[in-house]
């Protein structure tokens, strides 16, 4: 910690060396974020090389006190959300439009108990890749604080002060975020044929 | 309490921030209803999936921090590792594959087929050195409306080495500097065309060059040597490792290009190193298999740079008056692969260019 912080003095100097030794100590956790945000490698070197970019010009404002790795991984999730605006070619998956209603939610669920969910059938590593799959479908916002609350395990406060939103804000949209993807987790493995008996009690 | 509630509880949670009240009035809740209770267990499940692909030790691609370092650098400033690294990667690709084709005629080709309406260049070559000006990067922004074919005549300091990115300023320390007029008469004129030789032939360098602003069109120096080296390996991928860290150990910076050769997977390498190390870099790189070919070459690329330069221009140019953006795109990677090729050979000169051909046994 101490020599992070010594290495980002030199660098606030102007110490390109020293940068060198902050990227090398620091490129693995945010390339890490890097491929859960965008989901594929090329977009993650392209986020994180971008990231390190204005992070080294961003250094002037950097209070050492700070946790430098989360300092940078904040610039990091900005840079991406910002990519993806000005890009917003992408198809995401809205979540403007379900559970409107109260009991829109309740229902679809129902369903799904009684059916006997065939994502309960999934193996561990087929659900794994379908929530990689279905966590690159879900708006920036919302993959955002997934990624920064689960992955990288963040705290609600942490999240708001990365993203610049109220407490409030991280919790609805984390909330709602963690409904889509249960919904679309739902939704895939069945569209996927995995229309397995029952195999469970109602609870 | 209703599910809509409860929802809302299961998220708090997952996140271990219910109270005692409330996680018993959830826990009453989802034992009468099914539903929330699958919920909760996806939930839980879906959370420790997500938790255990943070767990996962990702690690970052080896040329990361060096192209970070590379573009903050105060030489250099490329705008090309700013590219999207598809792009580079198709660009960098077909690069390499043209200077490994052998020769200025087979690059030229590819540039000549890249661009539909090429256009000859005639350049004055025996002229007074003029140091590759990476360091145009900081000059002032160029004065585009530099008067018509004003190409003063200008002392230049001539430093011989290419090292020395510094040296042409120093010596114009006027930010009249030729370059900037010239520049006036690239792009203002639009005509891509450099006279053949200023009337005092002292001197045909120019920074060229209004939108990407950072080059200059050389008299001389710039000198590529490169030798291929193309040796059969046990394994591909530690082969790779074990060149990118010899490499790395004498500070040459390296590209690494994957290709396919007759279905065969081949490895293509692009060290760049100082000359002094290059021997014993060879040397060590022969013994990671089976040497097969190696070829020295030494080529004076500047009369190739500087046409590509002025085509590169010419590009900016036009991408900058597209109004379609399928055009502008189909410019932009077209001038992308003319940077590529610009940046490489600035990187390169006056350094031992190693092209290492990696491929199975």
């Amino acid at each position: 910690m101490n020599d992070t912080r010594l290495l980002v003095r030199k660098a606030q100097s102007n110490d390109l060396s020293a940068f060198e030794e902050l990227v090398n100590l620091y490129q693995n956790r945010v390339y890490g974020l890097c491929i859960h945000l965008s989901g594929n490698p090329d977009d993650a070197q392209d986020l994180a090389q971008e990231a390190f970019i204005r992070a080294y010009k961003a250094l002037g404002r950097f209070r050492n006190e700070a946790d430098f790795g989360t300092w940078i991984h904040r610039i990091t999730v900005n840079v991406w959300l910002n990519m993806q605006r000005k890009n917003n070619g992408r198809q995401a998956v809205s979540l403007d439009e379900p559970y409107q209603s109260n009991d829109g939610g309740s229902l679809q669920r129902e369903v799904a108990a009684l059916d006997g969910d065939p994502i309960q059938e999934l193996e561990e590593k087929e659900f794994r890749g379908l929530v990689r799959k279905v966590l690159e479908d879900l708006t920036e916002e919302h993959r955002a604080v997934l990624v920064l609350r689960e992955i990288e395990g963040y705290s609600y406060e942490e999240i708001s002060r990365m993203l610049n939103c109220s407490l409030g804000t991280v919790k609805s949209r984390l909330s709602r975020a963690r409904e889509v993807m249960r919904r679309e987790l739902t939704k895939r493995s069945r569209e996927a044929g995995e229309d397995l008996p029952a195999a469970r009690e109602s609870r | 309490m209703d599910c809509r509630k409860a929802e809302y509880l299961i998220t708090q949670r997952l996140d271990q921030l219910l109270s005692k009240e409330e996680d018993a009035a959830l826990a009453q809740h989802l034992a009468c209803c099914d539903a929330c209770a699958c919920e909760l267990a996806l939930q839980e499940r879906l959370s420790t999936a997500l938790r255990e692909m943070g767990r996962e030790e990702i690690k970052a691609p080896a040329e990361l921090s060096s192209l970070i370092i590379n573009s903050l650098g105060p030489q250099r400033r490329s705008a090309l590792v700013r590219l999207p690294v598809a792009w580079r990667k198709a660009v960098a690709a077909a690069a390499t594959l043209l200077l490994l084709a052998g020769g200025s005629a087979g690059v030229m080709t590819g540039l000549n087929m890249a661009n539909n309406n090429g256009k000859t260049v005639a350049l004055e070559s025996p002229a007074p050195n003029l140091a590759i000006d990476n360091s145009d990067a900081y000059a002032p922004p160029n004065n585009t409306e530099g008067g018509n074919n004003a190409s003063p005549p200008v002392e230049t300091p001539a430093p011989d080495g290419t090292d020395k990115p510094d040296g042409t300023q120093a010596g114009s320390p006027s930010p009249n500097i030729p370059g900037h007029q010239q520049t006036g008469d690239i792009n203002s004129g639009g005509e891509g065309v450099i006279p053949a030789a200023t009337p005092t032939g002292s001197k045909t360098g120019a920074p060229a060059l209004a939108a990407g602003g950072e080059r200059a069109l050389l008299s001389d120096g710039m000198k590529v040597s490169s030798t291929v080296l193309k040796v059969s390996v046990d394994n591909l991928t530690s082969a790779r490792t074990r060149a990118a860290s010899l490499a790395a150990g004498v500070g040459a910076s390296a590209q690494v290009f994957p290709e396919q050769a007759g279905g065969k997977a081949v490895l293509v390498m692009r060290l760049t190193v100082a000359s002094d190390k290059a021997t014993n870099l060879l040397a060590e790189l022969s013994g990671l298999g089976i040497p097969f070919h190696k070829q020295d070459e030494s080529r004076d690329l500047t009369p190739l740079y500087n046409e590509t330069l002025v085509q590169y221009n010419e590009l900016l140019e036009r991408r900058g008056a597209a109004t379609d953006s399928s055009e502008q795109r189909q410019l932009e990677i077209q001038a992308a692969s003319y940077k590529q090729l610009l940046d490489a050979w600035e990187a390169e000169a006056g350094k031992q260019v190693i092209n290492l051909w990696l491929e199975n046994k």
